[in-house]
């Protein structure tokens, strides 16, 4: 009896333990830390509690609300560009036709190449000087011989976020296809009967089968968006020209571990953390309203 | 009822038509289009091995060559044959295996125990493991660096696995619930007839029938270690820890691209693992990368 009942809380002792130990215990030293100045640069600095100062100081901190709204922009438009363009890719494979799924599996490669091997593939693509781009724009008459590409204040973070859709994008393609896959072919078949066009079938049957996935992929992708801007970034720009590619956890990692400003990244950590727990847990519940997790 | 099944075959003949007359030119749009995905696709990768195929002569030409005017092993040659690139690849599967190993041990069995209608509360816990995803690793990274140079982890394989462990796990515990909970009861329920106990029952019925799952849990957690940058950044040191993605990134110097041709071999080489691994773990591809909340 006793095995019984305690058999299935036994086995989640082990993971509870790993998670207590790697996420909740470094989480709330990072809460702690937000409430101290403690900068490991300064030899012979204490760790001194300030209050609520370091939130202060975030608040007045341009460079960390231009990185917010960079990390937005880049949300915003790489979300919709994967989502627009993976859903294209999948209507066109859902039917049948000779090499589907070689054609299939080509498209999902980017999504599995190592990110900073990518974002040094493009790095090197992009090169003013013997990058393929620019000597191929330039060869077309398609951009200004002085243009700098990922020099450029207003066009690094969209040739950055450029290389984030053709890296992501396969992940919207593979979950759409599965689930058009799903969608019981009596359902057109009706809708045939009937005699719906294309658009209507497209509007009637295959956007509302889609929403639940549609709804994750934004879940997902959202906080990939916030986590994950990191490795593209670093590895393309390292936030410049200036802070034109200033994105919020580059801007974490630069103050916590360049500056070694303990106390502050913290701070910006856990506003960043808020940010992201917000818009999820919204979303997360507009899901499970589809009763789809 | 019966006056629509008697208008039906008419409109049905009358759409056949319609779409016959416009099929010809829909069908060459869907080409047109599914051949310039593959294009965009495959260009950028055609050009990673065509660059680690360049002479370092070849690489600086401008315009760039769209094939290597000579075709040289030399880039690979370069790094392979140096002790230093076999040892970030040695620390890179040390380190993304045993992590595998340990996320899809410890996931299989509390993924199993979020199934089990004798956990009470499993749902709620389910969903608070769910939101450890929503960190972004940087938050964690400041206080690892602290932590891991108190405890004198800092730079070893052990701290970067416990660093790999904070996303892999949670992972490993959806893609296996979801797994288990594709599993009917009965069987379980059969072998406790048969006087199994639940750790045979377990072992024995339930860990055999999720396979499949296991393997493909473990393909996944070992290719998102293997990817990982920044914790790898940030936790480690010296070449005796350095992962691949590292040693692919210190290639570049401070000035900007210093060899292309060794960096586009090393990409190669890089991606080389991931890409078979995907090939192998294809049916459950949709499954890892949707945390288990799609069915592939």
């Amino acid at each position: 009896v006793f095995e019984r009942r305690y058999f299935g809380y036994a086995l989640l002792v082990p993971s509870l333990l790993v998670i207590a130990g790697v996420t909740l215990f470094p989480l709330l030293y990072t809460i702690s830390n937000a409430f101290y100045y403690w900068n490991l640069a300064q030899t012979g600095m204490q760790r001194s509690f300030i209050g609520l100062d370091n939130f202060e100081q975030a608040f007045r901190d341009e460079v960390f609300w231009l990185s917010l709204k960079n990390t937005v922009i880049y949300a915003v438009v790489t979300i919709i560009g994967e989502l627009g363009i993976g859903l294209g890719l999948a209507l066109l494979v859902q039917r049948e036709f000779p090499g589907r799924y070689v054609v299939r599996s080509i498209i999902m490669i980017p999504l599995f190449l190592v990110p900073v091997v990518t974002a040094l593939l493009w790095r090197m693509m992009y090169n003013v000087d013997s990058g393929i781009i620019p000597n191929a724009a330039r060869a077309l008459h398609l951009a200004d011989p002085r243009f700098t590409w990922l020099g450029d204040r207003d066009a690094a973070l969209p040739l950055i976020m450029a290389v984030s859709i053709w890296q992501v994008t396969p992940f919207a393609f593979l979950v759409l296809v599965a689930a058009l896959q799903g969608i019981p072919r009596e359902q057109y078949e009706a809708a045939e009967v009937d005699g719906a066009n294309r658009f209507r079938t497209f509007v009637h049957i295959t956007l509302p089968w889609l929403k639940p996935m549609i709804l994750l992929i934004l879940v997902m992708r959202t906080m990939d968006a916030f986590r994950g801007s990191f490795d593209l970034v670093y590895a393309l720009t390292g936030g410049g020209p200036g802070n034109a590619t200033q994105v919020a956890s580059l801007y974490v990692y630069q103050n916590g571990l360049i500056y070694f400003n303990v106390g502050y990244a913290s701070a910006l950590a856990l506003i960043l953390v808020a940010i992201i727990l917000v818009l999820c847990l919204i979303m997360i519940s507009r899901l499970r309203m589809e009763k789809h997790v | 009822m019966s006056a629509t099944h008697t208008v039906a075959p008419a409109r049905r003949a009358r759409a056949r038509s319609r779409s016959d007359g416009r099929s010809r030119v829909e069908a060459a749009l869907r080409v047109g289009a599914i051949a310039l995905v593959l294009v965009l696709t495959l260009f950028p990768l055609y050009w990673l091995v065509n660059t680690s195929l360049k002479r370092p002569i070849d690489q600086m030409a401008i315009p760039p060559s769209l094939f290597p005017p000579v075709v040289t092993l030399q880039n690979y040659a370069q790094f392979l044959a140096t002790d230093r690139f076999l040892r970030f690849f040695v620390n890179s599967t040390i380190i993304a295996f045993s992590t595998a190993v340990l996320a899809t041990l410890f996931g299989s069995m509390a993924g199993y125990a979020l199934v089990d209608p004798r956990v009470r509360g499993r749902e709620t816990l389910a969903l608070g493991i769910l939101t450890t995803r929503m960190l972004p690793p940087v938050v964690l990274a400041v206080p690892f660096f602290l932590l891991f140079r108190t405890y004198g982890i800092l730079d070893t394989h052990v701290g970067l696995i416990l660093a790999y462990l904070t996303f892999t796990l949670p992972l490993s515990i959806w893609m296996m619930r979801g797994f288990f909970l594709d599993i009917p009861s009965e069987l379980e329920d059969a072998a406790r007839m048969d006087g199994a106990s639940r750790f045979t029952a377990y072992r024995r019925i339930m860990l055999p029938l999720a396979a499949p799952g296991l393997s493909a849990t473990f393909i996944f957690c070992f290719l998102i270690s293997w990817n990982e940058f920044l914790y790898a950044l940030v936790l480690t040191r010296s070449d005796r820890v350095h992962t691949v993605p590292i040693a692919a990134y210190s290639l570049i110097g401070d000035q900007g691209v210093v060899n292309f041709g060794a960096l586009s071999a090393a990409g190669v080489v890089a991606s080389i693992p991931m890409i078979v691994a995907v090939f192998a773990a294809q049916r459950y591809l949709v499954q890892g990368l949707s945390f288990g909340a799609v069915k592939g």
